[in-house]
């Protein structure tokens, strides 16, 4: 088994683990700040399949993260998981709190394309 | 009521059937003329398609003649065809029964060999190679299972290496 397989399956364990919040602590300290983008585009995903408010806020309302990430592949592939998500409620919930409260008008902006792609996808 | 008298026959219906007669003539006239002409739907064929009775029968002699002698050839080619299949399925059950006794031998002598060749299994080894393709302990359902600060050593130990 190669190192790259290995990681994927670390992340992936850490993603379906049963303690979410020390799970997402991992995932957002080690792999979001990855300078490698296959690493960030892995936990952006493990994190949107968690589907649960901690996770979901890291990739949707933190800078240079998620659907912020500076990589555009990063960025898309997050987007591209939110959008094949089968329950969506809880994701559209955080980008409307995004929208309203985030500080950068930037990840607002983001946020508020990503919704209108969601509401387009699911009529 | 009149009387019949010669003077008032009409002779039309005689007139007729004479002229009737005279044409039936006239065609076998025709027909005197070309004897061995043929009127098949109104054509004439004048070729002369008879031939004389001596020459049909020598013809009939040829036909026999040739018969005969396409009978022999049929006959001879059918012994000589024989007698090429037997020699040629000799030669074949010739070649099947060396083929097989080629076979034989050569089991005879692999089963020799594998009498006389020491097979040993070097368990250790098939087993770090199988471990190395099928790392079972870094599949996600092991992983699930341990701690979150031992994955997140591993982790960290995978992405420094």
């Amino acid at each position: 088994m190669n190192n790259t397989k290995r990681i994927n399956n670390i992340i992936e364990a850490l993603g379906k683990h049963e303690d979410t919040v020390e799970s997402v602590r991992v995932l957002e300290e080690i792999g979001t700040n990855s300078s490698i983008d296959e690493v960030r585009e892995m936990t952006a995903q493990a994190l949107i399949r968690k589907n649960c408010p901690e996770s979901l806020k890291v990739v949707i309302a933190t800078e240079g993260k998620g659907i912020n990430d500076l990589s555009a592949r990063v960025a898309m592939s997050a987007i591209n998981e939110l959008l094949s998500l089968e329950d969506k409620t809880e994701a559209i919930k955080i980008l409307e709190d995004t929208m309203e409260n985030a500080e950068k008008q930037e990840i607002k902006d983001t946020a508020r394309s990503v919704k209108t792609l969601i509401t387009y996808s699911v009529q | 009521m009149d009387k019949l008298s010669i003077g008032k026959f009409n002779f039309g219906v005689i007139k007729q059937l004479s002229g009737t007669k005279k044409s039936e003539a006239q065609n076998t006239t025709s027909a005197q003329s070309n004897p061995f002409g043929i009127n098949f739907k109104g054509n004439v064929y004048a070729a002369d398609v008879f031939e004389s009775s001596k020459a049909q029968s020598a013809a009939n002699n040829n036909i026999l003649n040739k018969a005969s002698e396409k009978a022999k050839m049929f006959t001879s080619s059918i012994v000589g065809g024989i007698n090429s299949f037997n020699n040629s399925l000799k030669s074949r059950f010739n070649s099947i029964i060396s083929f097989g006794k080629q076979v034989k031998d050569n089991i005879a002598q692999s089963w020799e060999n594998a009498k006389n060749t020491n097979i040993e299994f070097d368990f250790k080894g098939l087993k770090n190679y199988i471990s190395s393709k099928f790392d079972y302990s870094y599949s996600v359902s092991n992983l699930q299972k341990k701690p979150v600060a031992q994955l997140e050593e591993m982790l960290l130990n995978e992405l420094s290496a």
